[in-house]
């Protein structure tokens, strides 16, 4: 059933996680009119995994990363097609991915920015670190960053909000292995409140594990970070509303409007003078090639053909050290305690371009310990006992080339309870992106070993981990090879905005949800100073 | 009453409202022993790992249930095929040695049904006990949380990593 009169709006935001809430805020506190809508809910505060003392099995059910495993009732299912195994990982809530997240919170380098010119690698960016860096600041107080200035592999910077996190034991080792080795290293910045943060944000208790949620807030997860100060800057937040088709005028240049399943299954419209599309790198594609029509007939906005190509992932892999003796291993942020850039640049002399960081922290939870590397049988409990408490991480993060056979694409053999299509990745490691993580994986190596390990394992560069989902609606100046401009706004359509890490050019090789929230700051602000050609 | 038909999970149908006939769920108990066997404090998983629980993630999991039922029918033939017994009348060294061929034959299955296990023994509260007291690592600190020490005992060292040569790629080279 469908509503007869469509609903007029200044602004839609489609997507409630990192992106969509910084956008929708920004509009709001400008005084624009925002609706926005989340095709999920809110996550229930009170069933968080840590509430319990069997956390770690409720996050591998009801909590697990990957919708096809969780099938929440709200979530389209995704699933891996490539040559390189994916295992997605994103949430269809109110707060996004984020409230699966860490909470490393890293900024990009001015090279980020220029990695074509320097190094012949991916695509120059049409903005710069220094367009950026205020919005950083912004965002970095909203959420507030827990960390330190003065980082000399990093640009200047005003000091965080809050002190680092904790550190813990296993931390003091890693930075006497990052000396011993000479390597550059610092306090890893965390979108975690290390003191009282205000609206609830209590200060970090050191649970850990922090993808199965944080009870205490202290995890700035976009729905307690972003969203009480987005609601109360006006934004009217429309959750369970799953939008299936974007319409556009006869012209095709213009968004006429969007029609919505709501929370009851009834099709409602809104015509907005401006939509903004933040569903992630996964779903702000999949939304545009569902709204395929006569005049755009391989997916809106997508004249370019790029519309859900250049995937790229990171290229990532754990590095598991372990030691005589027990480390803490409850002990210390989960996330990254110590990181370095030691190796982010371009050397010459290696095999590949671009670099990678090394983030280092604690150990894995028993469970994840067991299911990984303990065998069955009559060896079970020795090599468990030698194994939990006794082991550290060091997490690599690689630059990803933008590949345009890297992709998303729509899947009409899996779709959601109203029959929408589901999404698939298909993606492959690139030769360059297999050289940089085996060299990461290498340096890792050489960190645990000198951190004291005895034994040092890895989980190799496969099934890569989906969770930084960026490139597939790509920002340039040139509509022949991108799909939006340096506002966000789309090349082929006047008043479509795609505002998340779709819009990335590149990734460079940290975790990007800083990055995505600056540049949706900064979106908001771009369509602020144009409103007037939107008749807002 | 036993279900009498050979292919419960094929026909997609439970018995009596369970996943298992009887001859799996028998299958099932045994090889949970086999998979995490009693050790110095550690009870095994055949103690501790209850069949509803095996059944009810069978029900809710997708393509779970054709995958553990498969390697209990396999566990239960082979069995058969080298002493002409039941999985659980085999002396000890001749169970390990079923279950090897059985996850040699069908790896992915099988690991489907090893996870389970897991799964369901480190959730018990005796065995995270006993994980707490054997590895001193508290479970409960992810509930709780812990007493989260100061920071600044390594703030001598930042500052002189800080006060290193700047290491900032210049952009203005390109």
């Amino acid at each position: 059933m469908t509503e007869r009169n469509a609903e007029e709006a200044d602004i839609v935001v489609v997507g409630a996680g990192a992106a969509g809430a910084a956008v929708s805020l920004r509009l709001a506190e400008r005084g624009a009119h925002v609706v926005c809508l989340e095709q999920g809910g809110w996550v229930n505060r009170d069933e968080l995994p840590k509430r319990f003392a069997d956390w770690e099995r409720r996050g591998r059910r009801y909590w697990h990363p990957d919708p096809t495993a969780r099938r929440w009732r709200t979530d389209y299912p995704v699933r891996s097609v490539g040559d390189t195994p994916v295992n997605p990982w994103l949430y269809m809530v109110v707060g996004g991915s984020t409230v699966g997240f860490g909470g490393v919170y890293w900024r990009l380098l001015p090279s980020d920015f220029r990695t074509h010119s320097l190094d012949g690698f991916g695509v120059d960016w049409p903005i710069s670190y220094e367009d950026l860096e205020p919005y950083y600041d912004q965002n970095e107080k909203i959420i507030g960053l827990s960390g330190m200035a003065g980082d000399p592999t990093g640009p200047d910077r005003i000091e965080p909000p809050l002190p680092p996190v904790e550190m813990g034991r296993i931390g003091k080792m890693w930075i006497d292995a990052f000396e011993k080795l000479g390597w550059y290293w610092w306090p890893q910045d965390c979108a975690i409140s290390t003191r009282d943060y205000g609206q609830g944000r209590g200060e970090c208790l050191g649970r850990g594990f922090c993808r199965f949620g944080c009870p205490s807030g202290a995890l700035a997860t976009v729905d307690v970070s972003y969203w009480p100060q987005a609601l109360q800057a006006g934004v009217d937040l429309r959750i369970n509303a799953r939008v299936r088709k974007i319409s556009v005028d006869r012209t095709g240049r213009r968004v006429d409007s969007i029609a919505y399943y709501d929370g009851d299954g009834m099709v409602r419209e809104l015509r907005p003078k401006v939509l903004v599309l933040s569903c992630g790198g996964v779903g702000t594609p999949r939304l545009l090639l569902m709204s395929s029509c006569a005049a755009w007939p391989h997916g809106l906005a997508n004249s370019s053909g790029m519309v859900g190509r250049n995937l790229m992932l990171h290229v990532h892999s754990l590095v598991v050290g372990r030691f005589g003796a027990p480390v803490d291993g409850d002990h210390g942020a989960w996330g990254g305690s110590v990181s370095s850039r030691e190796f982010y640049e371009t050397d010459t002399g290696n095999g590949y371009l671009r670099g990678f960081t090394l983030g280092a922290r604690r150990g894995l939870a028993p469970m994840e310990t067991a299911m990984q590397v303990v065998p069955w049988g009559n060896s079970h409990h020795a090599e468990f006992e030698r194994r939990v408490n006794r082991e550290g991480v060091v997490a690599i993060c690689g630059d990803d080339e933008p590949e345009v056979t890297n992709g998303v694409a729509l899947d009409w053999d899996k779709r959601d309870q109203f029959g929408l299509p589901g999404a698939t990745i298909s993606y492959a490691l690139s030769g360059n992106s297999i050289a940089l993580g085996e060299a990461a994986i290498a340096r890792g190596r050489e960190l645990c070993m000198a951190a004291g390990a005895e034994e040092v394992r890895d989980t190799g560069l496969a099934p890569v981990s989906g969770w930084h989902l960026m490139g597939t609606a790509r920002m340039g100046d040139d509509p022949a090879a991108s799909v939006v401009n340096a506002d966000h706004q789309a090349h082929d359509v006047d008043n479509l905005f795609l505002v998340d890490g779709s819009s990335m050019p590149t990734g460079g090789a940290v975790n990007p949800t800083n990055t995505i929230q600056a540049m949706a700051l900064r979106a908001g602000d771009r369509l602020v100073a144009r409103r007037s050609e939107f008749g807002i | 009453m036993e279900w009498k038909g050979a292919e419960p999970c094929a026909m997609g149908t439970a018995a009596m409202g369970r996943v298992f006939t009887g001859q799996q769920a028998r299958a099932f108990t045994d090889l949970a022993e086999v998979i995490i066997p009693p050790g110095g404090e550690w009870p095994s998983a055949g103690e501790v790992v209850v069949l509803a629980d095996m059944e009810a993630r069978c029900e809710d999991t997708f393509g779970l249930r054709d995958a553990v039922c498969m390697v209990l029918d396999s566990v239960h033939q082979q069995a058969m095929a080298l002493e002409a017994a039941s999985f659980g009348a085999l002396p000890p060294g001749r169970r390990i040695e079923v279950v090897k061929q059985v996850e040699a034959a069908a790896p992915a299955e099988f690991r489907k049904l090893v996870e389970c296990i897991y799964e369901f023994y480190y959730s018990d509260p005796g065995v995270q006990r006993t994980v707490e007291q054997r590895t001193r690592f508290r479970i409960r600190a992810a509930v709780d949380g812990v007493s989260v020490a100061q920071f600044e005992d390594v703030l001598f060292r930042v500052a002189e990593v800080g006060a290193r040569e700047r290491r900032v790629r210049r952009v203005e080279e390109a």
